[in-house]
């Protein structure tokens, strides 16, 4: 049995997180004698969260007038007004035509030269799931709809057990990371601790859009630190207080990956394409480093995440709404174009997610919590110029509408995340064991990336 | 040498807070008679002068914004009790006095309530209330990532000061104050709520609704007195409230606005735009029909919107939740990530009756929290898992603290403790806080079943930076002696006094040095071996400036696990 498989035995076979130390002595074991059969090629993922959920119904608007007046109607005076939309052209069947508005024109560009799609109305669901099974009890619903923390949780675990402290992002890793090696996360964080690259096995590494910094007082290319570092190493080894052990194991790993990632990132190519200053910009910036970085840090397969907030917008929507999509239009773009310059455009994929979508129906000059949202997905190997999943009808109480503007999702946030794994290069196996509760979703509707 | 007027008057208050002065550490310290506990504590032995005043430390660094060794001596000869009582009593050290002289300036910005800040939890006399605010600001939190109050530090010193002020009230008062805050009001926009406009779709905003249960009362879901998950007849949890229930509340909110705004001038915000003054309600706005909050309560229609929310606040507070839910993230605050369900219950018991028959009290619940027998002995009994990730901004508060930070300037300027902690006084990143009480990193759940909710922020970046802040601003940033004859110049240098522990090394010994550390840095935390480790490394150094090698051992103790964890 190889390592792969025998972290499939251990996924498939359910064993629970109460057992994870003896699994991990085993790994270490199974590690000892065996790798993991390396993935060809490189592949990156970049996941960009917008924190606190996108009203991404004022994102995808009809383009004509009786549709627009649908929309209107519901949105009242939160609705973008009709003149100011880019239409996309699209060879996507679609109830009705839709466009963007103008301050997103870097993402109808991107959209229009094929590198960018939308995914329609995605959110977490334990089942495909229907207005009418909801309103006669029988449909099983995702715990705690509506919560902010519940539901970037439920995103990022791929599932609907709320207690699951592993993503699915982590739990890729678990699979094809080869963890015998003390080496760097295949799972690199740009916006702190996240579930969605933790896995059982693997943990996310976090850096910031400055880098990676440096412990000045305990580097060891310094000699004068030599002997503090000495005495540390060893006073810390004196303690075995088990809130002290995750502690020194979060430093351990800042101490050696500091190092690693500084000496990787010391000589880069200039690229031609810059950055804004703002904090999404200058973390897709150093995202791009490291990606460029990826064979100083003999990475194969890689997993960014990326946090941009701002996005719950009860109130001042009509002011910050337009500005957080102008600013993430932006950057997205400025990321296409330093990726081409890499000549790494099939190899990397970007993809949003957000906590949840938002009520179409207004509270005065905000939106509240909903479920259902559009995402973005861009890069070389997205099958672009579409939009995939089913886009609901807008209508105030459609069979799509749980209530007030609350959409039901029509495509599961595991069934959006699973395509995103194939890509990446795991099994259909393998997908079925990172998202447990696959096999209810029927998988073929939304086909967004290029095959292997 | 010029020193402010603001730095002497901090020295004062130091003093005045000690009561004792650093020269009586040697004199032997008064027997505590009856060991201020309700509860039967572990057998008594006969006290020792080291191990006293490491218990008196371990309450401290609970309590406070960090131990040191006047503290301890004062803690000492009037017992904890008797402190904690004291503690109650002192009136708030605020935090608006200290910004509002540099409102009108050009360059206002959030320095300024940052430096009140470091100014009230460094050399504020009332360390417990400053140091239970600060657990409430992390509870019930305003942020200034938000865009009318990041231009507005007033507003958040002004919001800070209620979480002071009121930090011994009750909580159904902290509620009330907090939730009519026009910076509450701003952040989870039921400043300016109305009632639904049929016509047009528009429904009550459910931000502040939501929230207010979510995270300041009741949570998510059911609980038993213990804070363990209460389960139905099918072993399911029980979600404490549904849509319909956001709904009540959501149409409770209408109709506040800033202070004495009317019909007329509803919408003309900038004509009453006052982030200072409490909320105040216009009943046009105001939804007037019937609403129903928890099963079983249903607010008649036609109140007035006073009357509703003080109606809707007192369902809040009396809800079988919050004691429960409110009693243990005060204990992960203060003490323990972990506490027993019993150490939860009875705190929970003290929140529904403080003895006279009043709910809520919080200085009953603070004391009880210090005084419960696993706040005193827990370590004992569970030495490998007992206590906390201490929060990084308080490592820093401590280390200034004990070692009397000193400047020339005329205050604290450190601006943006978010680089090096990961966090700073109301700046979260959302409602939510920097960490939640739940986080637990993978392993640690998976090997114990335990939560370290701090670490949530201890990024490799994050710890990396708090080390250094360490390094920069104590192992290379430090005098003894008289501050004269130091190169402090700069107007915003920083400085650590070690004049206390170059004399505790010149006269005492090193052995006495690391036994001072370990009272006030770890409260014991240092096991025999690591003593005797750091005392041969400080002997055997060749470096022969003692003050560094003093500054070398603080900053390698403080950067451990054995001063990280606060236990």
């Amino acid at each position: 049995m190889n390592k792969r498989q025998f972290l499939k035995s251990i996924l498939a076979s359910g064993v629970g997180l109460s057992s994870y130390s003896a699994v991990g002595q085993q790994l270490a074991m199974i590690n000892a004698s065996a790798k993991a059969a390396p993935l060809e090629n490189y592949k990156a993922l970049v996941c960009i969260f917008l924190y606190g959920g996108n009203d991404s119904y004022n994102m995808l608007i009809p383009t004509e007038t009786s549709d627009y007046q649908t929309y209107a109607d519901v949105r009242q005076n939160l609705a973008i007004a009709q003149e100011t939309l880019i239409p996309l052209s699209t060879s996507s069947s679609l109830p009705y035509a839709l466009g963007v508005p103008d301050y997103m024109s870097p993402v109808s560009e991107l959209f229009h030269q094929g590198r960018l799609a939308f995914i329609n109305n995605v959110g977490p669901l334990v089942e495909p799931t229907f207005k009418a099974n909801i309103e006669n009890g029988s449909a099983l619903l995702p715990p705690q709809l509506f919560s902010h923390n519940d539901q970037q949780k439920l995103w990022e675990t791929a599932g609907s057990n709320i207690n699951e402290l592993s993503g699915w992002a982590g739990r890729m890793a678990d699979l094809i990371t080869d963890t015998s090696a003390n080496s760097l996360s295949m799972n690199i964080s740009l916006a702190g601790n996240n579930v969605m690259q933790t896995g059982k096995i693997v943990q996310p590494y976090s850096m910031t859009a400055d880098g990676a910094p440096m412990f000045d007082a305990l580097n060891p290319l310094h000699n004068w630190n030599s002997q503090r570092i000495a005495l540390f190493d060893q006073l810390i080894a004196l303690d075995n207080h088990v809130l002290g052990n995750s502690y020194k194991k979060i430093m351990s790993t800042a101490r050696t990956n500091a190092l690693q990632v500084n000496q990787a990132l010391d000589s880069l190519p200039i690229l031609a394409t810059t950055f804004d200053q703002d904090s999404l910009s200058q973390e897709l910036a150093m995202t791009t480093k490291l990606i460029a970085a990826r064979e100083a840090l003999g990475m194969n397969r890689q997993v960014f995440f990326i946090g941009f907030g701002g996005w719950d917008t009860h109130d001042r929507q009509l002011l910050d709404h337009p500005r957080l999509l102008n600013t993430l239009s932006l950057a997205l773009h400025r990321f296409n174009d330093a990726i081409n310059e890499l000549g790494l455009s099939e190899s990397v994929t970007a993809f949003t997610a957000s906590d949840f979508g938002r009520t179409l129906t207004s509270n005065g000059d905000g939106t509240d919590h909903g479920w259902g949202g559009h995402q973005l997905v861009m890069g070389g190997a997205v099958n672009g110029g579409k939009l995939y999943g089913e886009m609901p009808e807008l209508a105030l109480n459609s069979q799509n509408d749980l209530a007030d503007g609350r959409m039901i999702p029509t495509t599961s946030s595991e069934e959006y995340g699973a395509q995103l794994a194939k890509w990446f290069g795991l099994t259909d196996a393998e997908v079925a064991q990172v998202f447990p509760t696959l096999s209810r979703f029927d998988q073929n509707n939304i086909n967004f990336l290029q095959s292997n | 040498m010029m020193r402010s007027s603001i730095f002497l008057f901090s020295i004062v208050l130091l003093v005045s807070c000690g009561g004792d002065s650093a020269n009586n550490t040697t004199a032997s310290p008064p027997v505590i008679d009856n060991p201020p506990t309700t509860t039967t504590p572990p057998t008594p032995e006969p006290v020792d002068p080291y191990q006293q005043k490491i218990q008196a430390a371990r309450l401290l660094n609970q309590a406070t914004f960090g131990a040191t060794l006047t503290d301890i001596n004062y803690l000492i000869t009037r017992g904890e009790e008797a402190w904690i009582e004291e503690q109650l009593n002192i009136p708030p050290s605020l935090h608006y006095p200290l910004v509002e002289p540099f409102i009108d300036n050009d360059d206002f910005w959030r320095t300024y309530r940052i430096s009140a800040w470091w100014q009230n939890t460094l050399y504020g006399e009332d360390q417990l209330r400053q140091r239970v605010a600060f657990a409430l600001s992390e509870i019930f939190v305003v942020s200034e990532y938000n865009g009318v109050l990041f231009d507005s530090p007033e507003a958040l010193a002004n919001y800070y000061d209620i979480l002071v002020t009121n930090a011994f009230s009750s909580y159904r008062h902290l509620l009330e104050k907090i939730t009519l805050s026009p910076a509450m009001g701003v952040y989870l926009s039921m400043l300016g709520n109305e009632k639904p406009n049929i016509a047009r779709n528009i429904r009550p905003d459910e931000n502040y609704a939501r929230e207010v249960m979510q995270l300041f009362s009741v949570g998510l879901v059911e609980l038993n007195i213990d804070g363990s998950l209460k389960l139905d007849s099918a072993g399911q949890i029980i979600p404490t409230y549904d849509q319909t229930v956001i709904k009540g509340f959501a149409h409770v909110f209408t109709g506040w606005n800033f202070n004495g705004t009317t019909e007329d001038t509803w919408y003309r915000w900038w004509q009453n735009f006052n982030l200072l003054e409490p909320m105040s309600a216009v009943t046009h706005y105001h939804d007037a029909q019937e609403k129903h909050l928890f099963s079983g309560v249903l607010l008649p229609a036609n109140q007035t919107p006073e009357k509703d929310l003080s109606d809707a606040l007192d369902a809040l507070a009396n809800h079988s939740n919050v004691p429960p839910f409110i009693a243990k993230q005060l204990i992960q605050k203060l003490i323990t990530s972990n506490p027993t369900p019993e150490y939860i219950e009875r705190i929970a018991r003290v929140f529904i009756d403080n003895g006279f028959g009043e709910r809520g009290d919080l200085a009953a619940v603070i004391k009880a929290i210090l005084l419960d027998e696993e706040a005193r002995f827990g370590h004992d009994l569970a030495p490998q898992s007992f206590g906390k990730v201490r929060e990084p901004i308080i490592r820093a508060t401590h280390m200034w603290r004990a070692f009397n930070l000193t400047y020339i300037s005329d205050r604290i300027d450190f601006s943006w403790p978010d680089y090096f902690f990961g966090q700073a006084p109301l700046a979260s990143p959302s409602v939510f806080n920097f960490y939640r009480p739940d986080y637990s990193p993978i392993e640690l759940n998976a090997s114990y079943g335990l939560v370290a909710p701090e670490l949530q922020i201890a990024t490799e970046s994050t710890m990396t930076n708090t080390i250094n802040f360490f390094a920069w601003y104590g192992l290379w940033r430090h005098f003894s002696g008289e501050v004269e004859n130091t190169d402090i110049s700069e107007e915003d240098e920083l400085y650590l006094d070690f004049s206390t522990e170059v004399s505790i090394a010149e006269e005492e010994g090193a052995q006495a040095l690391l036994e001072h550390l370990n009272i006030v840095l770890t409260a014991g935390a240092l096991n025999d071996q690591a003593i005797t480790l750091l005392v041969n490394a400080f002997e055997e150094s060749e470096q022969q400036d003692i003050e560094s090698k003093i500054a070398n051992l603080v900053f390698l103790i403080m950067s451990a696990p054995q001063y990280a964890i606060q236990r």
